[in-house]
């Protein structure tokens, strides 16, 4: 987006890890604004990937919620937003996995339990949506930002995280799905009167992008596109991945770079819905 | 373009040689010119931009309004063939089905010289002659240029503009018309015309979009007989 803009690209304004094994240095960068966060949640500090968890000690993932990002940026701008940022924002996905992993917990110690434990997970999904929404409207536009561009939570139940888990437990896909739905459909409400904020819509051209996926260039949306073996890839994850560690095969065209997590091409697509919607409400 | 001028230089040749003599009504063949403006409105029907783009972008083309003139020649009272030309067109392009409301996308020229015969009815002298006419239109297509908003659209995230062109093309273009017989050299001229005509954009991002244009135009012109 900032070459659209004609800015420079945005750097990491908070970098490093803190877990057991890898243990980069925490560091924070002057004049960054980037606080985008693997495995950052809405509110709860404590997101996938965090060293408190314990099948991520080893990785340490910071995970600095959105509140404590907005936070942060305050406080280095001196509290106020001078009115002429673009302000991106996108969470929620990591708040779906920590509910989802509880839910598991929760059933596997007792299965009655799961009735409960799925209202749960949705309610707490509202609840996480109606935080960020009051974070949006009262800490960022309330402090001065005139345009702020939220993209709602991309379709989780159609990545091959959800395919698997739905192979292991029939019917989660379909839970995955209210999660997130329950959590767009709050947050959109929240945010509709706010003329000071662009809802983008990402979780329904990422559907579109699954069943119809010839129309976007993409040639595969259900497998990841990066070799997530062990040996290839210790963590599993994207954020080991580059062009030398994908599957066999594999053309710069796939959605998926690992089970969630989009791959450059999907996340040029995702960057072409936001441009096309700001160019409509005027922002660009 | 040079043979046009030799037959616009003759028209004024025979102009200056027959303008002393009166019009013979019931005979009359001859050379006749018209200036007027031309009003120009595509009527598009888009196909949807080729991947990778969200099912449903399509482009739409705006109109524009520019001088014309042509040479006419009656080889009878009803028959004739009329050459028409004019300033270079300009028009917005702009986003439409899915990608409606993302403003002008770019500008394209044209230039669409169309040769048509025509049919004229009633008398030569009637005050108002119905025509119809059937054109051949050469469509020609340059000074594409892109906008910031189609960089964005299609190049996201690249400092690199995305270009575009237009592939020129033929087209069939019916009209219907009314001559005013002002007198016996003067006359206004009131037609519509109907140009059916394809074409395809590419973009240099490697997208493309099959485009009716169908353009209507409406032409209020002022003509002289020689």
């Amino acid at each position: 987006m900032a070459a659209q803009l004609g800015l420079p690209a945005p750097c990491a304004a908070e970098t490093g890890l803190n877990g057991s094994v890898f243990g980069y240095t925490i560091a924070t960068h002057a004049g960054c604004y980037g606080y985008a966060q693997g495995g950052a949640r809405v509110t709860n500090p404590v997101g996938p990937g965090n060293a408190l968890i314990a099948s991520s000690a080893a990785l340490g993932q910071l995970t600095v919620p959105i509140t404590t990002q907005i936070d942060n940026h305050l406080a280095a701008v001196g509290g106020k937003f001078s009115g002429s940022e673009i302000v991106f924002m996108m969470a929620g996905a990591n708040d779906v996995f920590i509910q989802l992993a509880t839910y598991a917990a929760t059933v596997t110690a007792s299965p009655s339990s799961a009735p409960a434990a799925a209202t749960a997970a949705v309610t707490a999904m509202a609840t996480a949506a109606t935080e960020l929404a009051g974070y949006v409207n009262t800490k960022i536009v309330g402090n001065g930002a005139r345009y702020v561009v939220v993209v709602n939570m991309p379709d989780v139940s159609s990545t091959p995280f959800a395919a698997a888990q739905e192979v292991a437990a029939p019917g989660t896909k379909a839970f995955i799905n209210t999660l997130v739905t329950t959590f767009n459909s709050q947050l959109q409400t929240l945010l509709a009167n706010n003329s000071n904020v662009l809802f983008v819509d990402a979780y329904t051209v990422h559907r579109d992008e699954v069943t119809n996926p010839a129309a976007y260039s993409l040639s595969n949306v259900t497998t990841p596109a990066c070799n997530l073996t062990a040996a290839t890839n210790p963590i599993g994850s994207s954020l080991m991945c580059n062009a030398g560690n994908l599957s066999p095969g594999v053309d710069s065209n796939y959605l998926f770079s690992d089970t969630v997590h989009p791959t450059p091409y999907g996340y040029l697509l995702l960057a072409r819905l936001v441009s096309k919607d700001m160019l409509v409400k005027g922002w660009l | 373009m040079r043979s046009m001028l030799k037959i616009a230089t003759v028209a004024v040749a025979m102009g200056a040689a027959s303008s002393a003599s009166a019009i013979d009504w019931q005979n009359w063949q001859g050379w006749s010119v018209k200036v007027g403006v031309n009003k120009i409105t595509p009527k598009v029907q888009s196909g949807d931009i080729t991947a990778p783009a969200q099912p449903g972008s399509k482009v739409d083309v705006g109109s524009d309004t520019q001088p014309i003139f042509s040479v006419a020649y009656a080889y009878t009272s009803h028959l004739s063939v009329e050459l028409v030309l004019g300033t270079p067109y300009q028009h917005d392009i702009s986003g439409a089905g899915g990608l409606a409301g993302t403003g002008k996308s770019g500008t394209v020229k044209s230039m669409p010289p169309t040769l048509f015969a025509q049919y004229h009815f009633l008398e030569e002298k009637a005050m108002f002659r119905p025509y119809l006419g059937l054109g051949l239109t050469y469509a020609y297509f340059y000074g594409e240029t892109g906008s910031g908003a189609l960089t964005a659209l299609t190049n996201t995230g690249s400092s690199t503009p995305t270009t575009f062109s237009v592939d020129s093309a033929w087209g069939l273009t019916p009209q219907a018309g009314v001559i005013y017989n002002i007198n016996e050299k003067w006359f206004a001229d009131l037609v519509v015309t109907k140009t059916y005509l394809k074409t395809t954009a590419h973009y240099s991002t490697g997208q493309s979009v099959d485009l009716a244009l169908n353009p209507v135009a409406t032409a209020l012109s002022v003509g002289y007989r020689f």
